[in-house]
């Protein structure tokens, strides 16, 4: 369950391979080895985001894990195999980017 | 205690009270608006936003008239708040849908509607087959069971939360006074009306009593039994998805910030305002039958509002029994009806008649003379 | 056999928590403990049992957590680790644990959800690169240290005693530490403790405060004083850190920024319970209302830990032991002799602190002015709300922040406005020229934390049908 020195798993980040302590939270793996710059892009103005708190409070560090998409990141622990994806700014089907207003029929 | 002497004293700033004040004013009248709210008297701000007016009330046909009417007038109100205001109110009037889970519920649906064609004479919508909704709303993949909707090009939707709060900023700008004041008591004194608050007592001519649930105590000096209950509804909020839904879905509806509001339970608990996540869960379990995508989308909270219901659901717009001078505005549908309160109210506030399609919705049909 | 239903359910697997159920084991009592991380420990004993986290802790935290650890999981608590709790009804509990909710019912529950920094928003705080000092420590405590350099180095800007600390875990990493920005005064403070006879009392948390300041000072890092309309800068991360002092406006190329003003109290679960809450003038926060026991104004529900009242680590393991021997008395499963009996040593410990912590928490008071930010800060990251939406809401009328909240949408994201509501508050006490706690606090919903709709509509003990999506 908890890390050890040396005790490392791999998990996939954006498609490359990365080694990383084992026990610590995707989170803490993705800043600290696959130095990701950012985790996702806000689904209301596209800017790019990352973890502020790591501890569960701040839901900044969202990533697609295992394919799921939205998962707090912080609150998982890294496991061998698991595939991470940073994410885009979700498109609307047929339209560019989101609309927050509605318009006017 | 100060006291300060107005024409036309408004009991409640929600929706309702804040449509009668903004179509009152410009009449000439010194008007003010007493308004804090409490919990269990907030259903202004536990709305949906539907402005609903399909597949109800067969049974009272001038009220689903008054809807329609509401409908219509909508558009214009909301191009009068935004110029007023330079605030922007997110709307659409492009219809709305309740999808049906079975043929069986399909066929129902659609001798509903054809009964309310018939008693109205007109009716804009009708049942529409599972390939027209799925072109209607081509973001959304449809449950399996969904054979297909009932559609009416009246319904809308708006976010109700900024429609109030252009109500409430256009108020002062039309002179009208809007103050946050908690009001203890309300009675009859020397041909007008005083209004005790936390801070200063407000003496009026007139006095509307657009409380909500409220006005079960406001009216009393009337009133020993005001024939309106608080009818609990409890929601669940789908975290923010693309915006998918420029057609509402009754039920499951995609707010303008992305987000989808699932509820439609209507409950006699009294004041009880707590969730039972068991009762909710049916709503949330319908919802993943007609749009599968949500089942895995979070739940980010839930809440409970008491509607404010009178016993036959219709509204009420009434004098109060004995007092000319006395108005009180009841109604479930705070947000369809609001255009019809701030355009077509207020000649009856001021002493004339409620328009002709309203008649019938004064006290008198719970058998008090007013 | 999956048992739903004990005499306690202990919810936070930090000091507090793991205290509280080791108490409540002590007195017999059947106990769940359901906790959101891997393993025991909170955040003070992150990882304590594993050797890579003891190297960032002192020998008597080691030592104390180790133990701590070692006797709950030798105790026979049903510990439930990876545990979300997101409702409470009454009695139940509802959780997630790897993708499936399930409920648990207990006569008592002791919550123990700990602390969180503060947060403060300023300009730019959105920006990947910038974060809370309590996150960095963790990154530290888990061996996944960002890439840093001479060219990016690490900024620190705050105040109180946990920069301290991260400033010292920094150094010992090697990290590039370019300045620490001191928005209150805090090594000035530190340096006049000692002239005050309760932080006497308090001999060991001095001498470590000391021995950590004197770390600082002597690492040559440059400390300056009074910094105030702090900026971080970039492109898509944070590139450069702008700050004014009372010599003027300075720029600093920095690859991390790290920003830290004290911690309160998580108030979400007691929030949504609605159990009574007091507004602590000095420390700028909401804390539920207990008493040293941790009972609260709802009799089956007590709290422990720094989530009642941040008093630090030592102090949450004493304040843990209490409620956890309260919930015992309360359910008749020890007298009150009994009680009075095993709490005596504990409760002397923890007045001892307590009057001795009462005068950190003016020593390290947030300076008010830290919430003095422009218009454009973005106040809810959620929801994309700014400090000018706010202060436009305010000048309409509005000022009672959940009306605020409704109308500008502030707090209404997933986070629930854990991130925006202190600063909402602060923001609306400041445009209305109302106290803060005038302002009202704002008003958390269950679930605490987003579940999904599937979980949520098919929990298990509610009958619930099975879920009928394709």
């Amino acid at each position: 369950m908890s890390n050890t020195p040396g005790k490392t798993v791999h998990i996939i980040v954006n498609g490359t391979s990365v080694e990383v302590p084992e026990g610590v939270s995707v989170a803490a793996a993705v800043l600290g080895h696959s130095h990701e710059r950012h985790f996702y892009e806000h689904s209301l103005d596209g800017s790019k985001r990352a973890p502020w708190c790591l501890m569960g409070v701040c839901f900044e560090c969202m990533l697609e894990i295992d394919g799921r998409p939205n998962v707090q990141s912080c609150m998982v622990q890294v496991a061998e195999g698991m595939v991470v994806n940073t994410q885009k700014r979700p498109a609307v089907p047929g339209e560019n980017g989101l609309s927050d207003q509605g318009d006017r029929a | 205690m100060a006291t300060h002497a107005q024409d036309i004293l408004i009991v409640g700033g929600g929706i309702t009270g804040a449509a009668l004040a903004y179509g009152l004013a410009g009449s000439g009248r010194r008007i003010t608006v007493l308004d804090r709210q409490t919990p269990t008297n907030r259903a202004s701000r536990t709305n949906v936003g539907l402005i609903w007016v399909q597949s109800k009330f067969l049974h009272l046909p001038d009220y689903a008239r008054w809807g329609f009417l509401s409908s219509r007038e909508y558009p214009a109100l909301v191009s009068e708040l935004e110029a007023l205001t330079g605030l922007r109110i997110p709307v659409q009037f492009r219809g709305g849908l309740i999808p049906v889970l079975s043929e069986a519920e399909y066929r129902q649906r659609g001798e509903y509607i054809d009964k309310l064609r018939e008693v109205l004479g007109e009716y804009r919508g009708g049942m529409i087959e599972r390939a027209e909704l799925d072109a209607l709303l081509p973001g959304i993949r449809f449950g399996r069971e969904v054979t297909g909707a009932a559609w009416c090009e009246e319904d809308g939707v708006i976010d109700p939360l900024a429609l109030l709060r252009a109500f409430r900023a256009a108020l002062p700008r039309k002179g009208v006074e809007l103050l946050d004041r908690d009001v203890l008591d309300v009675q009859p004194q020397d041909g007008g009306y005083r209004v005790v608050t936390d801070n200063g007592i407000y003496e009026g001519g007139t006095l509307i009593l657009a409380a909500g649930l409220a006005n079960r105590r406001f009216a009393r000096f009337a009133l020993p039994s005001l024939p309106v209950y608080p009818d609990l509804g409890q929601v669940l909020l789908v975290e923010r998805m693309p915006y998918v839904m420029p057609i509402p879905v009754l039920g499951a509806t995609q707010s303008f910030g992305g987000t989808v509001i699932l509820g439609f339970r209507h409950e006699n608990a009294g004041h009880r305002m707590t969730i039972e996540q068991k009762g909710v869960s049916g709503e949330g379990q319908w919802a993943m039958r007609v749009w599968p995508e949500l089942a895995g989308k979070r739940v980010i909270r839930a809440w409970t509002g008491l509607r404010v219901m009178p016993n036959d659901s219709m509204a009420i717009y009434s004098r109060l029994p004995g007092h000319a001078n006395a108005y009180l505005v009841n109604t479930h549908s705070a947000v369809t009806m609001a255009a019809a309160h701030a355009r077509l109210l207020p000649p009856f506030l001021l002493g004339g008649n409620l328009p002709e399609t309203a008649r019938g919705m004064t006290l008198q049909r719970f058998g008090f003379t007013c | 056999m999956n048992i739903t239903n004990f005499d306690c359910i202990v919810i936070g697997a930090g000091p507090a928590g793991l205290a509280a159920a080791c108490a409540a084991r002590d007195c017999g009592l059947e106990v769940a403990l359901l906790d959101e991380q891997a393993a025991p420990g909170g955040q003070l004993f992150r990882n304590v049992e594993s050797p890579l986290a003891q190297r960032l802790l002192d020998e008597k935290d080691r030592r104390t957590g180790l133990d701590l650890v070692a006797r709950f999981r030798a105790g026979g608590t049903d510990y439930r680790p990876h545990s979300t709790v997101w409702a409470i009804d009454g009695t139940a509990v509802s959780y997630s644990r790897n993708g499936v909710s399930e409920r648990i019912t207990a006569s008592h529950i002791i919550l123990a959800p700990g602390g969180m920094e503060r947060p403060v928003p300023f300009p730019g705080w959105t920006l990947p690169g910038v974060m809370g000092a309590g996150g960095m420590d963790i990154l530290l405590r888990s061996d996944c240290l960002p890439r840093l350099s001479r060219q990016e180095p690490v900024v620190l800007c705050g105040n109180g005693p946990l920069l301290l600390l991260l400033a010292c875990h920094l150094l010992d990493a090697g990290a590039p530490v370019a300045a620490w920005l001191d928005t209150g005064d805090t090594l000035r403070r530190l340096a006049a403790l000692p002239h005050m006879p309760a932080a006497l009392g308090d001999r060991a948390y001095l001498a470590k405060g000391l021995r950590m300041a004197r770390r600082v000072l002597s690492s040559g890092m440059p400390i300056i004083r009074n910094v105030r309309s702090l900026r971080a800068e970039g492109d898509g991360h944070v590139e450069q850190v702008r700050y004014t002092t009372s010599k003027g406006e300075y720029r600093l190329p920095a690859g991390m920024l790290l920003r830290h003003e004290g911690i309160i109290p998580r108030t979400h679960i007691p929030n949504a319970l609605g159990l009574a809450m007091t507004w602590d003038e000095v420390q700028r926060c909401w804390h539920p209302t207990t008493d040293i026991r941790g009972r609260t104004s709802c009799e089956h529900i007590s709290i422990a830990g720094d989530s009642a009242y941040v008093h630090g680590g030592d102090a949450s393991l004493l304040k843990g032991t209490l409620a956890g021997i309260d919930a015992a008395r309360r359910l008749h499963v020890i007298s009150e002799a009994e009680a009075d009996h095993r709490s005596a040593g504990t409760l002397r410990e923890l007045r001892r602190l307590e009057w001795a912590r009462g005068f950190l928490r003016h020593i390290f008071a947030p300076h008010p002015d830290i919430f003095a930010v422009p218009d454009e800060t973005i106040i809810c990251r959620c929801e994309n709300v700014s400090a000018g939406d706010i202060r436009a809401a305010v000048r309409e009328g509005f000022t009672n922040v959940n009306e605020i909240k409704r109308f500008t949408r502030c707090g209404m994201g997933p986070c629930q406005g854990r991130m925006c509501g202190p600063a909402l508050a602060e923001l609306a006490a400041q445009a209305s020229g109302l106290p803060p706690r005038q302002v009202d606090m704002l008003h958390v919903r269950m679930p605490f934390r987003p579940v999904p709709l599937n979980e949520y509509c098919t929990l298990n003990g509610l009958g619930y049908e099975e879920n009928h999506t394709a």
